[in-house]
């Protein structure tokens, strides 16, 4: 979705000890406005002192990243070198849009030690260009990861203990952090493990004194150099890698994806997220893995729920966790990913809940304009590129340009019709001017009634009945129908489906209209069946698989399956699979529809009759 | 004198970290603070005997409701409503002008036996906060070194004591935010709300090194001061309420009259309404003297005002930036002073003479 990478523009500010105005002051920026720059000194100014944690010493330089409102970013440098005392030292903000100025940018720049020094050009108001080519990271994370394992594994064991909090780092050296901060992002992306609720780290600081939630705006990544001793409410995960090698119940889980991420291997669809899944299986099979649990206090005093546990409100906006990444999503890939991730999340009834508290009306609807603007239009450019190549190059070719014409007259949809408009008018404007006559003749409700959008008096009959929300969420969902459906038809690259659709969705194919009338058929079966996965029953032709439904688990290791609906396939035969569990509930939708899909990787090995 | 075994429950109550009021619940509940996994975890203890339920109830917290909705989660000792008037004090000043040193020795003179000539002792209320404060700003002290400025954004207290003394048992809140908050006119600044609920101020205004400040001159106005009168002023009974500046690294001054003649007295062992005012006196004549005038609107604003020299460590710093250290140690002077005038101002100190504390 997004062209190469290009040059672009970032504004900077300088912060330090100012005697003029005694105090840490905005010595200098290259904001076009003072206006603001005070909006950016009011955003920073509470983040750029480096003060001890009791008498551990302060690092000489500490970068941290984050994200603010608006879509815009900011990379504070700070260095301790020509400080006017401690916690009066200078620093300097790289200020943009989150989209250019993008974590990864912000890495490679910190890794690279861009900002060394040209304070003075600041303080003459230049801005700097930044060239994202040469930001990258070039490191390869999985080695650091491998030579890592143990701390890595234990930050994870923790991420994995409570899924979706923010991450507090202890006794991590200095010159490692930046490149740790790397590995972990790393992981999440590559294991997905956003999909299971974890941050996916876009914000962190190599330096933090405190980290309770009196702190506005801290990153979701931070380091310390020890545990602070101050009264304030932590609601991070706090791994101390000098005393926690993550000994619990998820080390196990967490070594796992450590092992699939070092060996390049696509996630597991099994993570499991919290204690719910690894130590509580009833939990996680009725599909409540997220919810916390109380335990009792092992002092003999009985914790009350609620007391110990409580969403942060670090955050300016806590009622936005789960689906702002899906709000502020820029892509077609983006946006499927976070749905799936969402999907996922939302199989709990209490995260539904949340995330109904998220999505007011305003909120739904704002989803519903970018499914029903931008992303038809994404999907249909990539459904036209398929047809007529990159660009739509192929349309200079007289056959693909009366090919396109005729769609121009006859097409049934407005988008399509406008995006291959343009190309055509570019190659022919003669063949466009006509087809889009005959296209405008052709939709007269008179001559043509079913022309007429089919949503449009839907949405019309709904904002009549105020019951737009509704309709917005129909509209979410035939969405994903559709990109179901677009999939395989976009015929996007190996890479880009690796990286931007979640694996535990099957790909799904047109099956046999009707299914066949036959008996249902049931029986046991047994096997090798993968921990924490389900047994699902299939009815498989040729190279798909048509989903019938979740298998009973029956004493002694087998499994009691159902065949309802065949496909009018006649070598159609029944088989049972193990499945990851976050499969089940889309493999029971497609069952409904009767459509095949194809086997996916994480599936196990077909059981035998019992 | 309070029982604190007698629990004052339901009675409404000032939270210091937030200025909202809300009525203290009476529930046999405590959170205590779990160092394993850093958070509060509330605890049932109505099946516990009275002495440990005493014990958990001294050591444990209570979660304020923040009714306003407008502050990260805070908790309190839970002990905090047992106590009658809980006293909040704020330190206000420009940055560096000394006030984190100030307080750092003040408590620290305070829990090393500086009030027992006016028979009081003090203690933490807040045993975790005591801890971090003493941590990160006592035990550095000690060591001789300079301490760190105050992180902006603060909205947290720096301690909460117990004093104990003739006039009762007193939770007082110490709140000491940097001067770049306090100068900030931001209207959504936090760090400076706790002068919502601020019983008394102490200003502090530091005797200038022309070599540290680089101007030839006292400013014409101090920023701090005007800022935190002017919200005080909007409070309603904001000018009953005592205050008191405090002149620090008057060690700049020990040779120079008549911060001499204070400085060589050390520290005062009676309260004497008449002594204090004399030192007002001067203090107000040499602010005067060099142009300091905008320091002394504290005094022109509140009916019961008190000034005094005061050295936290003795003498400045050295070293580098991040480095600095007190060459000979740190030899605080005087520093109870202002917190010993507060105390008779808002009846901590009772009697006749205390009463007299800062009038004219």
């Amino acid at each position: 979705m997004t062209g190469t990478r290009t040059q672009f523009q970032v504004e900077q500010a300088v912060f330090g000890w100012s005697n003029e105005r005694p105090g840490v002051q905005l010595l200098g920026y290259s904001f076009a406005s003072e206006q603001e720059a005070q909006k950016w000194k009011i955003r920073l100014i509470d983040h750029v002192r480096m003060l001890p944690i009791g008498n551990a010493p302060v690092p000489d330089t500490a970068w941290s990243y984050f994200r603010f409102d608006g879509g815009t970013a900011a990379l504070l440098y700070r260095t301790v070198s020509s400080a006017h005392s401690t916690g009066r030292n200078n620093s300097r903000a790289l200020i943009g849009m989150s989209g250019s100025l993008t974590t990864s940018v912000a890495l490679g720049f910190a890794l690279k030690g861009f900002l060394g020094g040209g304070e003075q050009s600041v303080r003459d108001g230049a801005r700097l260009i930044v060239d994202p080519e040469t930001c990258g990271v070039s490191e390869d994370p999985r080695e650091y990861a491998q030579a890592w394992w143990t701390n890595v594994a234990a930050i994870l064991a923790r991420m994995l203990d409570e899924p979706g909090r923010p991450v507090s780092i202890i006794g991590c050296r200095d010159d490692c952090r930046l490149m740790m901060i790397v590995v972990l992002r790393a992981v999440v992306e590559d294991q997905r493990l956003a999909r299971h609720g974890h941050l996916p780290f876009d914000s962190f600081s190599t330096y933090e004194d405190t980290h309770d939630t009196s702190v506005v705006d801290l990153p979701d990544l931070v380091f310390l150099s020890k545990r602070p001793s101050g009264p304030g409410v932590v609601e991070r995960v706090v791994v101390d890698l000098e005393n926690d090698t993550g000994e619990g119940p998820n080390l196990d889980e967490a070594t796992r994806i450590l092992d699939r991420f070092v060996k390049r291997q696509p996630a597991l669809d099994s993570v499991p997220a919290g204690r719910a899944a690894a130590g509580a299986p009833a939990g996680y099979d009725s599909g409540t893995p997220w919810e916390s649990h109380e335990d009792g206090h092992a002092n003999g005093y009985s914790t009350r729920s609620g007391g110990e546990v409580r969403v942060t409100n670090r955050r300016q906006e806590p009622a936005t966790q789960h689906t702002t990444a899906l709000r502020n999503a820029e892509s077609l890939e983006k946006f499927t990913t976070e749905l799936g991730r969402l999907r996922s999340l939302c199989q709990s009834k209490q995260i539904r809940q949340q995330v109904r508290g998220e999505l007011d009306v305003r909120a739904l609807d704002t989803l519903a304009g970018i499914v029903e603007t931008d992303l038809v239009r994404q999907l249909g450019s990539q459904v036209l590129e398929t047809a007529y190549g990159k660009s739509l190059s192929d349309v200079d070719d007289g056959t693909a340009l009366k090919h396109a014409a005729e769609y121009l007259r006859r097409g049934q949809s407005e988008v399509l019709a406008h995006l291959l408009g343009r190309a055509v008018e570019k190659r022919s404007p003669n063949d466009a001017r006509d087809a889009g006559f005959e296209r405008w003749r052709n939709d007269d409700p008179f001559v043509a009634p079913n022309r007429r959008r089919r949503m449009a008096p839907l949405v019309q009959r709904a904002k009549r009945a105020r019951y737009l929300p509704l309709i917005s969420v129909v509209a979410v969902v035939a969405l994903l129908a559709v990109v179901f459906l677009l999939g395989v038809l976009a015929g996007r690259s190996p890479a880009t489906e690796q990286s931007a659709a979640p694996a535990a969705v099957p790909s799904t194919v047109p099956v046999p209209t009707q299914p066949a009338v036959a008996e249902p058929v049931s029986k046991s079966v047994a096997g090798a069946v993968p921990a924490g996965y389900r047994v699902f029953s299939f009815y498989k032709a040729d190279e798909l698989y048509y989903p019938q439904s979740p298998c009973e688990k029956a004493q002694g290791g087998t499994w009691l399956c159902r065949w309802d609906t065949p496909p009018a396939i006649p070598a159609a035969v029944p088989v049972a699979v193990p499945v990851p569990p976050g499969q089940v509930p889309g493999l029971i939708d497609q069952a409904a529809g009767h459509i095949g899909v194809r086997r996916v990787a994480d599936w196990g090995l077909e059981l035998n009759d019992a | 004198m309070t029982n604190p075994d007698q629990r004052i429950s339901g009675r409404r109550v000032r939270c210091p970290i937030c200025a909202d009021e809300f009525f203290w619940p009476d529930e046999p509940t405590v959170s205590l603070h779990n160092a394993e996994h850093d958070r509060y975890e509330l605890v049932d203890i109505s099946a516990l005997s009275p002495a440990k339920q005493a014990d958990l109830a001294r050591r444990g917290y209570r979660e304020c409701p923040n009714p306003s909705g407008d502050t990260s989660r805070h908790f309190l000792p839970a002990t905090y409503a047992n106590y009658a008037d809980p006293l909040v004090v704020g330190l206000v000043g420009a940055s560096t002008s000394g006030k984190t040193h100030l307080l750092t020795a003040m408590i620290r003179q305070a829990y090393t036996g500086g009030l027992r000539p006016y028979r009081i002792t003090a203690a933490a209320l807040d045993f975790r906060r005591h801890a971090h404060f003493r941590e990160n700003y006592i035990e550095r002290f000690e060591r001789g070194g300079a301490l760190p400025a105050t992180k902006t954004g603060i909205i947290d207290a720096a301690d909460i004591l117990l004093l104990r003394g003739p006039g009762g048992e007193r939770p007082v809140t110490f709140f000491d935010v940097a001067g770049e908050d306090l100068e900030s006119p931001e209207a959504r600044n936090r760090a400076s709300r706790f002068l919502v609920g601020a019983d008394a101020v102490i200003f502090v205004h530091a005797s200038d090194d022309p070599l540290e400040t680089r101007r030839p001159a006292a400013a014409s106005e101090n920023k701090s001061f005007d800022l935190a009168i002017e919200r005080l002023q909007g409070i309603d009974g904001s000018g009953a309420l005592p205050a008191t500046i405090a002149v620090t690294k008057s060690d700049r001054l020990r040779y120079q009259p008549p911060a001499d003649r204070w400085l060589r007295r050390g520290d005062e062992q009676v309260l004497d309404a008449a002594r204090i005012r004399d030192e007002s006196r001067d203090v107000y004549a040499y602010l005067h003297h060099i142009g300091a005038g905008a320091s002394l609107r504290p005094f022109e604003s509140f009916a019961r005002t008190t000034m005094h020299f005061v050295s936290a460590s003795g003498g400045d710093a050295v070293g580098e930036a991040m480095d600095k250290w007190f060459p000979r140690g740190v030899r605080p002077t005087r520093v109870l002073e202002p917190l010993v005038s507060i105390l008779a101002m808002t009846g901590v100190i009772p009697g006749v003479e205390a009463e007299k504390v800062g009038k004219p």
